[in-house]
């Protein structure tokens, strides 16, 4: 390659890295509003801030990386989209004198639903994806760090029955032998 | 580029987008003589190299947008044509008419909305002969101007002709009407 050619080539290379990135930033801002939310009915902004900007770098990484890193990244928002806004539902219809009673059973129960939507997206997935665990790991990720942010409103006790919660609905789903194995 | 190579740049594009930097290589060495012959067809030498990297450099930096379901070499090209198309406006502004300050003294003694509506005249065929072929650009220029030919009137007529049938054609593709 000559050395216009590879200079060329260099310019292509950043211009491209660049445009993931870019195209990777709509995505990324869905988590403004998800940190907004939280802030406004938890009201606890530095775990809520913490949580947001997590999930924005692992976002970010997984989007610009592609292939299944940015699949399972989506995935794993959509999944924890369900298990951001069910603890923070449950602020509005089951809360008294400002304590809300069913908030820890709900974090519990926001992570079995995500754990749920992320392995059975995972499980759709697996016969075209080439590396499974490319496209599990992020979207498990993501799908925690989205769920962390309506959990911040349990404490740190709420975001880890969250995450295990998540992680022993997603186990069983997603290694569970399929019929045509 | 035959139905092979056509085939093998859309299935590496759409590798490319899909975040396999295992693509970037095909793509370039694919990409990267077709652009550069394309504008040399469209532009002026001193042009055309420098054209096509941009239009090189911009196809990579949007390679993530590309759609698989639309065909790889008409994207590419869309791209090129764009960054060819501007290269050319920029160049006839450059080569504006040097006495636009007599038209916009005329323009402005026949009103302000004549003024305008003539500055917007003047800017459509502007745009129009940007999208021309240079020599057909400046071959309509010249017969505007009503400049003296140096070559015979009646080869000079017929290149007119010939540019005339170009600008409507042009015309009609960008703004679906004669």
């Amino acid at each position: 390659m000559a050395v216009l050619e590879s200079v060329l080539a260099d310019r292509a290379r950043t211009a491209y890295e660049r445009g993931r990135l870019r195209a990777a930033v709509p995505t990324v801002a869905l988590v403004v509003p998800m940190v907004a939310l939280s802030i406004v009915v938890v009201g606890r902004a530095a775990a809520s801030l913490t949580g947001g900007a997590l999930l924005a770098v692992a976002l970010l990484a997984a989007l610009w990386r592609g292939q299944q890193f940015g699949r399972g990244a989506r995935a794993g928002l959509a999944a924890g989209a369900a298990a951001f806004l069910l603890p923070l539902a449950t602020c509005f219809h089951l809360c008294a004198g400002g304590t809300c009673l069913a908030v820890p059973s709900a974090c519990v129960a926001a992570g079995i639903v995500g754990g749920v939507a992320v392995g059975v997206l995972a499980r759709r997935r697996a016969a075209a994806e080439p590396r499974p665990g490319a496209y599990l790991a992020p979207a498990i990720v993501v799908a925690a760090l989205a769920g962390s942010l309506g959990c911040v409103i349990a404490g740190a006790g709420g975001v880890l029955g969250m995450a295990g919660a998540m992680a022993a609905a997603v186990a069983p789903i997603v290694w569970w032998p399929s019929r045509t194995a | 580029m035959d139905r092979v190579q056509r085939e093998a740049l859309h299935r590496d594009l759409a590798r490319l987008a899909d975040g396999d930097r295992g693509a970037f290589h095909p793509v370039f060495v694919r990409l990267w003589p077709l652009l550069r012959g394309f504008a040399a067809r469209h532009l002026a030498r001193e042009d055309a190299d420098d054209t096509a990297q941009e239009a090189l450099v911009k196809v990579f930096a949007r390679a993530c947008e590309f759609d698989p379901r639309r065909d790889a070499l008409s994207w590419v090209l869309g791209i090129t044509a764009w960054e060819i198309r501007t290269v050319r406006r920029r160049r006839s502004r450059r080569r504006e008419d040097p006495t636009p300050a007599a038209l916009d003294l005329e323009a402005a003694e026949a009103g302000p909305e004549e003024a305008a509506m003539e500055r917007e005249r003047r800017e459509i065929v502007e745009d129009a002969l940007a999208a021309l072929a240079p020599a057909d650009a400046a071959t309509l220029r010249a017969f505007l101007a009503e400049e003296r030919p140096t070559i015979a009137g009646a080869t000079f007529r017929k290149r007119v002709q010939r540019a005339l049938a170009r600008l409507r054609a042009a015309w009609r593709m960008s703004h679906g009407r004669p």
